[in-house]
């Protein structure tokens, strides 16, 4: 980075989110309850009142304020349709907003939560982080995954040779159990041999059907699953691999095969809702609130 | 062989398959908008692994150790419906795959992507000792005002668009509407553009003269080649271009009446075919060379 992020104290925080977000609205009212001031702005709005300049002495962004970034899953009116976002003038005015937004989120010198990072750029796409296997710590599992799409008969009928020393268009037949995410339905299932593969889905390996949520704020990390051993290592595995990827907020999800004991990483959420926070929300919040202002809350 | 993946309307991989095949190199292309509109696909996303297409009825493998010209061009962009989640869905996999596998990978997708945030794009160049024409981001109309009062003034881009460079006089400004969003204002440099295209070590500069702020614009253009360039500039971008984990990047300058380059931006997948022309054909053979070396 080409610049040193010192964060300082502040009483004032800024929310980049949808309207409809609960974990910013209740961010807003604990903040309003502990004197800090949380300030929530439409990705528009927000471009709209940070300032860049560039020059010799390099980026300078004010105000200069700690941001939460929140996913956007809501456009602004008249861009609701992925074809008026690409033809229109409204549209160019939101991707130069987002682009704004973007630097200003690597150049603020206040705390970000995520901070785009150049390394998470390699591993990211879609809002997901993408496991690689040169960026895992030890103890936990890779995932294989694939994206297909077809139909498992027809593959068999196109790749007659696939099936002759390469199982991988069998996967529904054999361990690991694979979970397959169907991009047109939006919906998740487990491959079974009367569901096989078809359509156009996301498959990833599971070493069991049980699941771990861990939520990690910096160093802290809350499990959703009961308290235990392996519950204590996808803390600590979590925290690890929350590090690795730059982020200081995230739900990482695990695979769990308690037999076994083995974990499998699934996916890491850089943007978790207030629902995948369960019961620790209040203390996931409070943490949110303690590393943005710099502050013991 | 090389393999080339991107659009079949896409002039500038139009233009590097016909001058790669002139070469006598094989090249075997994947047309994305085949293969979602007709085909099926099979992509693992840790690298060792290959990628099986299903196109027109043939099995195409893709080995994670082959050599890929790509410019992955997401056209869910600009659909709906069940169309855009095709293409999300092919992009997802095959960014990636692509962006992991140890073969080589002109325009490998994933590197340095902050070319689309041209604020964030020139603070992490310019720690390169690249000279940057001041520049502010903003809706504030007294700032915008003051910087343009300060002296000569173009308009530009504040993410990857594709947009007109132009020259912004007070007048311009009385139009602007702060609801419209930031905007970005930058000193103007006078004098010739630079276009110098890096292919690992190698450069491919040409020196430009228009009577146009903007020469994409301009009517009456000369390009000229040139020989030489500073050896530290020369040092500087080739080793910024692999800092940024890219085999091939477009690097615009300015050069100023005192002979001082100003760094404009660096493309990571640049649309050469113009300027490779003019080289002959040199910028691809070039690439050629790269991704047939190994």
């Amino acid at each position: 980075m080409p610049q040193n992020h010192a964060p300082s104290k502040s009483d004032r925080i800024v929310i980049v989110c949808d309207d409809y977000d609960d974990l910013a609205s209740h961010l807003v009212r604990t903040g309003r309850t502990l004197g800090v001031v949380v300030e929530q702005y439409l990705p528009i709005e927000a471009a709209a009142m940070f300032e860049v300049i560039v020059s010799e002495e390099g980026g300078l962004v004010s105000p200069d304020v700690p941001i939460l970034i929140r996913p956007m899953s809501q456009l602004p009116p008249g861009l609701s349709e992925p074809s008026n976002i690409s033809q229109s003038d409204d549209a160019f005015r939101f991707r130069e907003s987002l682009a704004h937004l973007n630097s200003v989120y690597y150049l603020v010198k206040s705390t970000v939560i995520n901070r785009p990072s150049l390394a998470r750029h390699l591993a990211e796409f879609s809002g997901n982080v993408l496991p690689r296997d040169d960026t895992l710590v030890d103890g936990a599992e890779v995932p294989r995954e694939f994206s297909f799409h077809g139909s498992i008969e027809r593959f068999r009928e196109w790749f007659p040779q696939a099936n002759k020393g390469n199982d991988s268009l069998d996967i529904q037949r054999n361990e690991p159990l694979y979970g397959a995410f169907d991009y047109m339905m939006g919906t998740t299932y487990y491959l079974t041999a009367d569901r096989p593969i078809s359509g156009t889905v996301r498959l990833k390996s599971l070493v069991g059907k049980h699941f771990n949520i861990v939520i990690v704020v910096g160093a802290s990390a809350w499990s959703l699953a009961e308290t235990g051993d392996m519950s204590t290592m996808a803390r600590q595995l979590s925290i690890a691999l929350v590090s690795v990827f730059n982020l200081s907020f995230a739900a990482v999800y695990w695979s769990v095969d308690e037999e076994r004991e083995a974990l499998q990483l699934t996916k890491i959420s850089p943007s978790p809702s207030l629902s995948e926070c369960g019961p620790h929300a209040d203390a996931v919040i409070l943490e949110l609130l303690t590393v943005l202002t710099e502050r013991k809350l | 062989m090389i393999i080339v993946i991107g659009l079949d309307s896409d002039p500038t991989v139009q233009h590097f398959v016909q001058r790669t095949r002139d070469t006598g190199i094989k090249v075997r292309t994947i047309n994305l908008r085949e293969l979602v509109l007709h085909g099926a696909w099979w992509i693992p996303h840790l690298p060792n692994e290959p990628v099986r297409l299903y196109i027109n009825r043939e099995e195409v493998v893709l080995n994670p150790e082959d050599s890929y010209y790509c410019r992955l061009i997401n056209l869910g962009d600009a659909l709906s419906g069940d169309q855009a989640k095709l293409w999300t869905a092919l992009m997802y996999g095959l960014h990636g795959w692509l962006t992991q596998i140890p073969g080589t990978v002109v325009n490998r997708p994933g590197h340095h992507a902050h070319n689309a945030y041209k604020a964030f794009h020139s603070v992490w160049l310019a720690r390169y000792g690249l000279r940057f024409p001041p520049t502010i981001y903003t809706t504030d109309v007294d700032v915008l005002h003051r910087f343009v009062a300060a002296g000569p003034t173009v308009s530009k881009a504040i993410s990857g668009e594709r947009v007109n460079t132009a020259v912004t006089l007070k007048s311009d400004l009385d139009r602007y509407d702060p609801d419209s969003g930031p905007i970005s204002l930058q000193r103007q440099i006078f004098g010739d553009d630079l276009r110098v295209h890096v292919v690992g070590d190698t450069l491919f500069p040409e020196r430009i003269s228009s009577s146009e702020v903007d020469y994409r614009t301009a009517d009456a253009v000369t390009f000229e080649d040139v020989v030489e360039l500073p050896p530290n500039l020369r040092q500087t971008i080739v080793k910024a271009t692999k800092d940024m984990g890219l085999i091939f990047c477009g690097w615009d300058f300015k050069i100023d009446a005192q002979g001082q380059y100003w760094c404009l931006e660096a493309n990571p997948m640049p649309g050469y075919d113009s300027y490779d022309r003019r080289k002959g054909g040199l910028i691809t053979q070039s690439l050629v060379q790269v991704l047939t070396s190994n």
